[in-house]
């Protein structure tokens, strides 16, 4: 994973140099989208926000002087920005809509048939979680934040994101495991 | 207990080595049971499968680096250098005396008056009232359409279908619907979702045949759906949806009819329905032989929109972009400034779609033909109901303008992915000298919805190209499809200067020996400004100006600092409120107001009144008054402030100073340094690191520079150190930066301080440290080289961010 340490001089650079914010933007632009993505559903949406996350970031870059990783600052203003977009669109995210669900092309094809309905219950399943615990999986999951990062957006301790990851975890084998019967 | 806390701490391990490290596919684990295993392998393989948009990317890359960088001064280092032109634009009160004989009362009222309200009365002739503007589609000429004269609703089980507008045109027809009562998001899809392939809204017309939608735009419950043209004399219609837009089955009642009764516009109609586009007289600028023309306006609550035209001689020139390195904006007399409206999905064609008003009833005298011209709407945040006067304000127009030229490359015989030729091609381009220093082979993975795919480019570095008077080169369009390559790109390079790119086609081997390149064309950015004013007819000329106040007694003392209200603006679009330290300690001065402190941010600059009502910073709206030159960041700017508020509350989360304090050290740069690209490291040049040791102690601050190395940042080389990481020594403040007095190079000569910055903060992910950096220019103006040798460094200051939180208080109406 990206280090702490090169975003900090990233984020020094960016306050005088256009492409530091580049720099920064081209290391955790996936990251943010796939996040963004996951929680709005939709590929219009998904880039809007994603935009206006950079955009946000770059502006607010004189602000920052966190106590916590850059990814976790960043990471805040996406949690917000989508929170404000449901807030207006009160718009549901539909998980299925997260992508078409490409199976693993090293499979044969029942099996890659089977992973993708498998994908496809999950996805029906996590939509289910309550709000936190969906919100914890797509920060760990799609935002690729450590638990430190996750706790820094959800304004959690770091064991209690832990916790909530691993009871998430388990609520869902179970699920998936009930569905399956 | 504790076996969920063991399990709960695998987990974690196991996650962050799938997630956070990129491990393959991982197995049972020792306490882990496969199911778990399988699940933490399909979210993550979800995660990856989500990809983004071909071009998505680039293109939000080009946005960013269009934006300006603003030169730091060199007394405020680690202040906001780079900062969006707009949001700098909280400005100082200080300098500007507003009349203060409006009363609040004045204020309240204004503050209150319906923005519906905004803009001009009808002023225009009977023919030209059948323009209208109609948010959410654009300027629209109404001649010849059947319009709804209502909204209509009807109301099913609680959710509420309006249909908000029809306009039934000669060659479509376009309705727009919202609907209200929705059930709460989280009980909309408990089953899953449909497909919205099946969307099918049909208009039924009275002899039962019925015309299916061509496209549509929705949002859940809402739309802009289009339609084939009604036939003539058909004024009633019936408007089928199986269900609201993106809702599931079930979820709200289906099978809605809505009947709409149309009306022929007419003048007086349009002038009813739709707000009234007006044509400012003499609005236009014109720079380097290019004009830019403001058509028309029309005032909405939602926007101002602009149609604009741009106008130029060269025919073999293609208009490509208004606006340069800052956004156009829109700015009144009052002193607000208007942003552009991002373009929102919810299917406004406002910034995407432009509609030809037929010659007949252009309202501009100027002439079109047989200059090329280019016209296109444009949208920005509702003006103040109090603005008499409107100015747009564009800092460049881009176009791109032909250019021959060629120049050869030598691949050598087996060229391959990450091979470097350096190059020394010298070239006259639209006008501008173009250094082409070196060519790499790249090879790209591009992430697309189905997959990704997997490109290889030839990218060439160009050398700074200095402006020619008014003009700045922007990219380079280049040609190698003899050689086998196809398309060009183009953008910044690491350094800040211009990179061209060709695309290898698809299938084709990398091509080896000499190949020839042609610059067809290049990206030409023409400096203006242009400045556009124009008075809003109708609008009150003895309008009101907005209130200022300077509260007393609304201070509050955290950490040792005084914080107060020094002044407050308010006005129908904005509250702005700008702070200040009283009774400083000796010499310190408040460089900035923070929004966040630690992990606290949006929850952490916040305005609410006496009622409990919390207002967001303001988006889309700035103030700064004119001529005020660099922004206030001490000064925050809110929505507007509601009629009944009595009281203002301001939380202000933390705030950083300068405080004087003294220091000095020498630092060597040693001979013979090599700037290589290190993509682990900073992406940019950089020479090797060298290690220095320098103690540093500076007012209550004690650091450790460590490391040493040359970055090329910029298009100008600095020296870079980095102190060790150190614990901050309280909570509650900590440097934020040091203030570089001077710096003088080894052979005397003072060192411009122009490209100097400076941060301290947290440097490493754990434990907590922090790092201090310090950065300056090394290279000798007149030879363009590094000056190797001994540099003596002169700081006169800190910076420190000092933890509040301040909530400060004050009445809005006389006790």
């Amino acid at each position: 994973m990206a280090g702490g340490e090169n975003d900090a001089r990233l984020v020094t650079a960016a306050r005088r140099n256009r492409a530091a914010f580049v720099a920064l933007y081209r290391r955790y632009l996936p990251r943010v989208y796939r996040y963004v993505y996951r929680r709005v559903g939709n590929q219009q949406d998904a880039e809007d926000l994603t935009a206006s996350v950079f955009t946000e970031a770059l502006e607010s870059l004189e602000d920052y002087r966190e106590q916590g990783s850059f990814a976790g600052w960043l990471f805040t203003i996406a949690h917000h920005r989508v929170a404000d977009h449901h807030r207006r669109q009160r718009k549901k995210v539909d998980f299925r809509q997260v992508a078409p669900f490409l199976a693993d092309p090293a499979l044969d094809v029942e099996s890659r048939v089977e992973q993708k309905e498998r994908l496809v219950r999950l996805a029906a399943t996590i939509r289910e979680l309550a709000p936190d615990r969906q919100e914890a999986l797509a920060l760990r999951f799609f935002g690729e934040l450590s638990n430190k990062e996750v706790a820094q957006v959800m304004g959690r301790s770091e064991a209690a994101v832990k916790m909530l990851v691993c009871r998430t975890l388990r609520q869902l084998r179970r699920r998936c495991g009930e569905d399956e019967r | 207990m504790n076996d969920e806390l063991y399990e709960a701490d695998e987990l974690s391990e196991l996650i962050d080595r799938v997630v956070l490290h990129g491990a393959e596919t991982i197995g049972v684990e020792s306490s882990l049971d496969e199911e778990t295993a399988a699940l933490v392998n399909d979210l993550r393989a979800m995660a990856q499968d989500i990809s983004m948009r071909e071009g998505f990317a680039r293109e939000l890359e080009e946005r960013f680096l269009a934006r300006e960088t603003v030169p730091a001064s060199q007394h405020v280092v680690g202040e906001a250098p780079l900062r969006r032109f707009w949001a700098q634009l909280v400005q100082s009160f200080s300098q500007h005396h507003w009349a203060t004989a409006a009363a609040l009362g004045l204020l309240l009222t204004v503050a209150v008056a319906p923005l519906a309200a905004v803009g001009p009365q009808p002023v225009w002739a009977d023919l030209q009232r059948l323009l209208g503007y109609v948010p959410g589609v654009g300027f629209v000429n109404l001649e010849d359409t059947r319009v709804l004269m209502a909204p209509v609703e009807v109301t099913r089980n609680g959710v509420t279908l309006r249909v908000e507008q029809v306009l039934a045109r000669p060659d479509h027809t376009v309705i727009v619907i919202r609907s209200e009562g929705l059930p709460p998001e989280d009980q909309l899809w408990p089953h899953g979702a449909r497909e919205d392939s099946d969307y099918q809204p049909r208009l039924r017309l009275s002899d039962g045949r019925t015309l299916i939608s061509e496209s549509w735009t929705l949002r859940l419950g809402a739309g802009m759906l289009e339609f084939p043209p009604l036939p003539a004399d058909v004024y009633r219609v019936t408007l089928e949806l199986p269900r609201l837009p993106l809702l599931p089955a079930g979820a709200a009642p289906e099978a809605w009819k809505v009947l709409l009764n149309l009306r022929p516009a007419t003048g007086a109609l349009v002038a009813e329905l739709f707000p009234q586009p007006y044509a400012p007289p003499h609005a236009s600028d014109t720079h380097a032989g290019i004009t830019l023309h403001v058509l028309e306006v029309a005032h909405s609550p939602q926007e101002t929109a602009l149609r604009f035209q741009v106008q130029w001689r060269d025919s073999d020139w293609e208009f490509h972009n208004i606006g340069g390195d800052q956004s156009p904006v829109l700015r009144d007399d009052l002193g607000h400034v208007y942003l552009d409206v991002v373009p929102s999905s919810s299917g406004s064609l406002v910034q995407t779609k432009v509609i030809r008003i037929p010659d007949n009833l252009e309202i501009t005298p100027t002439p079109t033909p047989p200059l090329p011209t280019y016209e296109q709407t444009k949208a920005f945040a509702p003006a103040s109901p109090s603005a008499q006067c409107l100015t747009l304000w564009v800092d460049a127009l881009e176009f791109e303008v032909p250019a021959e030229g060629s120049f050869t490359v030598d691949l050598g015989d087996d060229p391959q992915v990450g091979d470097y030729w350096p190059l020394d091609v010298s070239l006259t381009v639209a006008g501008f000298p173009v250094h082409i220093t070196g060519a790499q082979l790249v090879h790209e993975e591009l992430q697309l919805r189905d997959g990704s795919r997997q490109r290889t480019l030839l990218q060439f570095d160009i050398g700074l190209v200095p402006d020619q008077g008014d003009r700045t080169l922007r990219g380079l369009y280049l040609d190698g499809t003899a050689a086998g390559f196809s398309g060009s790109g183009g953008g910044y390079s690491r350094v800040g200067g211009l990179r061209a790119s060709l695309d290898l086609q698809e299938g084709q081997s990398i091509p080896s020996g000499s190949i020839r390149v042609w610059v067809r064309s290049a990206g030409v950015l023409i400096r203006g400004p242009w400045t556009i004013t124009w008075t809003i007819p109708g609008a009150d000329e003895a309008g009101a100006t907005p209130v200022t106040l300077h509260p007393k007694d609304a201070v509050q003392t955290r950490n040792g600092l005084t914080l107060g209200v020094e002044e407050v603006v308010l006005t129908d679009r904005l509250t702005g409120v700008r702070v200040g330290l009283e009774d400083p300690p000796p010499g310190a001065t408040l460089v900035s107001g923070l929004r966040s402190y630690g992990s606290i941010r949006h929850q952490g600059l916040a305005l609410e009144d006496d009622r409990g009502r919390h207002y967001d910073h303001a988006g889309d709206v700035y103030w700064r008054p004119y001529n005020e030159p660099e922004p206030d960041l001490k000064a925050f700017v809110f929505g507007p402030v509601q009629p009944l508020a009595r009281r203002l509350r301001l939380h202000v989360p933390a705030v950083e100073i300068a405080l004087p304090a003294i220091a000095a050290f020498d630092v060597t740069v040693p001979e013979g340094l090599t700037m290589t690209l290190d993509a682990n490291d900073v992406p940019w040049p950089a020479s090797k690191p060298w290690e220095v040791d320098i103690p540093l102690r500076i007012g209550d601050y004690e650091l450790h520079f460590s490391q040493a190395r040359l970055e090329e940042l910029n298009g100008t080389t600095l020296l870079t150190l980095t102190s060790d990481p150190y614990r901050p020594q309280k909570d509650n403040r900590w440097l934020s930066g040091l203030q570089l007095a001077s710096v003088t190079a080894p052979d005397g000569r003072a060192v411009d301080l122009t490209s100097a910055f400076s941060h301290a903060g947290p440097g490493e992910e754990a434990g907590g440290l922090y790092q201090a950096g310090l950065a300056f220019d090394v290279v000798d103006p007149g030879t363009g080289t590094v000056r190797p040798g001994c540099y003596h460094v002169k700081l006169d200051g800190v910076t420190v961010a000092v933890q509040g939180p301040w909530t400060l208080v004050w009445n809005l109406r006389a006790p």
